[in-house]
């Protein structure tokens, strides 16, 4: 999995993706939420923000919404907005 | 005493002596039971939702206090970004409430406790309510109050509102407490609190909330207009940028981010240090039977199938029951008084359509049907049901640019139109609430489902009234979808909280169904009493030919009626369910007591067709109301226009295929 040759900045922007697409049962880090204010104003509340650690518990096929938890509580994201929040897999 | 509001506008203040006190928390916490447990007691008056503000609010008498509680719109954060958040904004800045009743979920308190520290931060006087103790504690989690006193430097009360546990205990808590002055014992890391503290010395005494407060909602890049900053000493927007930047710089992301990060970090500090036994908690994960589509789906059609059953068989045995109750016991006495008091002859016969058949029909027609879906849908909602099914769901409601959160007003709609679209305010965009708000108005409420179960179930056969709600969502589904493709514009994104599935509790589920069931006899009884009598006064004078005859070429000519049933159809505009009631109303005064079989006069082709073009055409006055206020008048105009243009296509169409098939 590993890029042999790398530099640290491109080493990290290797592993960012989507959370739509994710698996049921990975443990992932939020990299990036939306700018839009709105939204961010809620992730923000929410306390998911980047760095903070979701397992993501459940993928509904048929792009449908994605469910992950974060500290103890568990959201759901449609599957348009978790193409845009981007996540960091565990090495 | 009675704060009054600063800034531009008139203050509302409830009355001089009274306390007005506020209820906030995140959604799903539990305010509206505490809400209802108050207020079910001794409501002196109520403005629901929609009336001078958005939020509940209700005169209650606790100690001997006369106050004025205030539910506010469930939040997580008070960002102001979304209608739900101005209006507990407004609420805070506007009311100016004694004191604030945090009701915090004890099973998740670090993320409950951030929109308590938000609370604080604006100096408000806040009492922290840990509902759902009972359920924490069977979880393992046992949380020290004195230790979550001591930090937040504010009264904490455990309670479990479902079982009436520490209700009045939190409110006179909340009396106590006004007056006593607010302190603030928390702080955030030493470089943003710098900077809070440069804006909010050229704050001071301008805004209607502590400056600190006020400082930090300006750096997190919102509540501009919210504040009423007056003077020329307010920091100019160059100046909170900077700070804004400066604090970007240090943390190395957005002031926002940075901000709500800090107060997320210690709400967690705090939790943790007041939670002092962690040992065995278990998650709750019942949810994902009901939100994974393999056992979901098939869920999803078993509760279907159970509010169908029992609307068709427990409505109609209370409505026979009901029914026949009024006819042994109510209807002699009250046809040998209107007679006694009036004589025989066409006053008399005129009152009796409404004291003898209005309100028969309001008891077989209405209530049962009213009353069993009012239990199924406080079933629904206290289970959590309808959270996880809006997973489900969310793939269908992207179809008609919805996303699964639109699932539960939608549902909610079926209930009674009215509240599910004060709910719209819980939807993010404009367009969002267009399509759900005409969605909404084409969802069978209640009234309507009683005319489908009391007229097509009752006389025609289950099949049928399956087959009429199996129309009716596909016109819903092709409105939607059409919608979606007319209006510019993108699908709205879906975020929401997953709640972990509870026991429901008795007691909750009958005051919500009394509460609302209460409102149905109060709104419906005077305008069916009323519209029953007008129309017999037509009938017994001989009017009713008269009026009936322009209705003719629509009514007989296309939809293949008797033109008196469009006579009732209008009166229904009032409320839908009285066309059935009016309808039966007719039959008995046609054909005397008992009467009130409507094969007497109309086929069962007929019986459809009057039901479907009842269920469809116009909302009633009271969502058209609702609409207007929510879409605007010209919109809400519009919306009711094309259902009547659609239920009368429709309804000729439906007709002509019936009658071709027999």
């Amino acid at each position: 999995m590993r890029e042999p040759i790398e530099t640290a900045g491109t080493e990290v922007a290797a592993r960012i993706r989507p959370l739509a697409g994710i698996g049921a049962g990975a443990r992932v880090a939020i990299a990036v939420i939306p700018a839009e204010q709105e939204l961010a104003a809620e992730f923000a509340a929410l306390g998911i923000l980047p760095g903070e650690e979701i397992e993501v518990v459940q993928t509904t096929p048929f792009r449908g919404p994605i469910l992950f938890r974060a500290g103890r509580g568990v959201y759901a994201v449609g599957w348009t907005l978790a193409i845009r929040v981007l996540v960091t897999e565990r090495p | 005493m009675s704060h009054h509001a600063c800034g531009g506008s008139a203050p509302r203040a409830p009355e001089a002596t009274g306390r007005t006190i506020a209820l906030a928390g995140n959604p799903n916490v539990g305010k509206s039971t505490i809400f209802n447990a108050l207020t079910g007691l001794d409501t002196l008056t109520t403005n629901y939702p929609g009336a001078t503000v958005e939020a509940s609010m209700a005169t209650v008498r606790v100690d001997g206090h006369r106050l004025t509680l205030i539910d506010l719109p469930g939040t997580y954060g008070l960002a102001a970004t979304t209608d739900d958040q101005r209006v507990a904004w407004r609420v805070l800045l506007e009311q100016r409430p004694d004191a604030v009743i945090a009701v915090a979920d004890a099973t998740n308190l670090a993320r409950n406790l951030y929109l308590v520290l938000q609370l604080l931060d604006l100096g408000v006087r806040v009492v922290l309510a840990l509902n759902l103790s009972d359920v924490a504690e069977r979880t393992g989690i046992v949380i020290d109050t004195a230790r979550l006193e001591e930090l937040l430097g504010i009264p904490v009360v455990r309670m479990t509102a479902t079982r009436g546990r520490g209700v009045t205990e939190t409110v006179s808590s909340a009396l106590q407490a006004v007056g006593r002055p607010v302190e603030q014992r928390h702080l955030y890391g030493r470089r943003l609190e710098e900077e809070v503290a440069r804006l909010a010395s050229r704050l001071d005494g301008q805004t209607a909330v502590a400056p600190r407060g006020a400082a930090l909602m300006l750096l997190e890049g919102n509540a501009t207009a919210l504040l009423p900053v007056q003077g020329g000493r307010a920091p100019h927007a160059v100046d909170i940028q900077a700070s804004a930047d400066r604090i970007a710089t240090a943390a190395g992301e957005p002031a926002p981010f940075a901000i709500a990060r800090e107060r997320h970090a210690l709400a967690k500090r705090i939790a943790d240090s007041a939670i002092t036994t962690r040992a065995g908690i278990r998650g709750r994960q019942a949810w994902r039977i009901a939100a994974r589509p393999i056992t979901g789906l098939p869920l999803l059609l078993a509760v279907l199938v159970t509010i169908f059953a029992t609307l068709f068989w427990g409505g109609s045995v209370l409505a026979a029951a009901f029914d026949t109750a009024w006819r042994q016991y109510a209807s002699p006495p009250m046809r040998d008084a209107v007679t006694w008091l009036f004589g025989a002859g066409a006053l008399t016969n005129t009152l009796l359509w409404g004291l003898d058949a209005g309100l028969n029909a309001v008891l077989s027609v209405g209530i049962p049907y009213v009353l069993t879906f009012y239990v199924m849908l406080a079933l629904l909602e206290d289970t959590g049901y309808l959270n996880a099914a809006a997973i489900l769901l969310d793939r269908v409601m992207s179809k008609v640019g919805l996303t699964g959160r639109a699932a539960i007003p939608l549902v909610a709609g079926a209930g009674c139109n009215v509240p599910a679209i004060i709910g719209l305010r819980v939807l993010r965009s404009e367009r969002e609430r267009l399509i759900a708000g005409t969605l909404i108005t084409l969802v069978p409420c209640s009234a309507r489902t009683a005319v489908i179960f009391g007229a097509v179930a009752r006389f025609v056969g289950w099949q049928a009234a399956v087959g009429l709600y199996a129309i009716v969502s596909a016109v819903i589904l092709g409105a939607g979808w059409g919608l979606n493709r007319y209006f510019p514009g993108r699908p709205p994104d879906l975020l929401m909280e997953i709640f972990p599935f509870r026991l429901p509790g008795l007691r909750t589920v009958v005051r919500k169904t009394w509460a609302r069931v209460r409102e149905f006899i109060g709104v419906a009884v005077p305008i069916v009493l009323a519209g029953s009598v007008v129309l017999g006064a037509l009938y017994e004078t001989g009017i009713i030919r008269a009026a009936a005859r322009p209705l003719a070429p629509v009514v007989e000519g296309w939809l293949g009626l008797p033109a008196v049933a469009g006579l009732t159809l209008i009166f229904a505009v009032l409320r839908k369910e009285l066309a059935l009631q009016l309808l039966a109303a007719l039959a008995i005064a046609q054909f005397g007591q008992g009467a009130n079989n409507l094969l007497r006069f109309m086929t069962r082709e007929q019986i459809f067709t009057y039901a479907l073009v009842n269920t469809i055409y116009i909302p009633c006055v009271a969502t058209i109301a609702v609409l207007a206020r929510a879409l605007g008048w010209k919109r809400a105009a519009l919306i009711s226009a094309g259902t009547v243009a659609l239920a009368v296509i429709l309804g000729g169409l439906v007709m002509r295929a019936l009658t071709l098939v027999h």
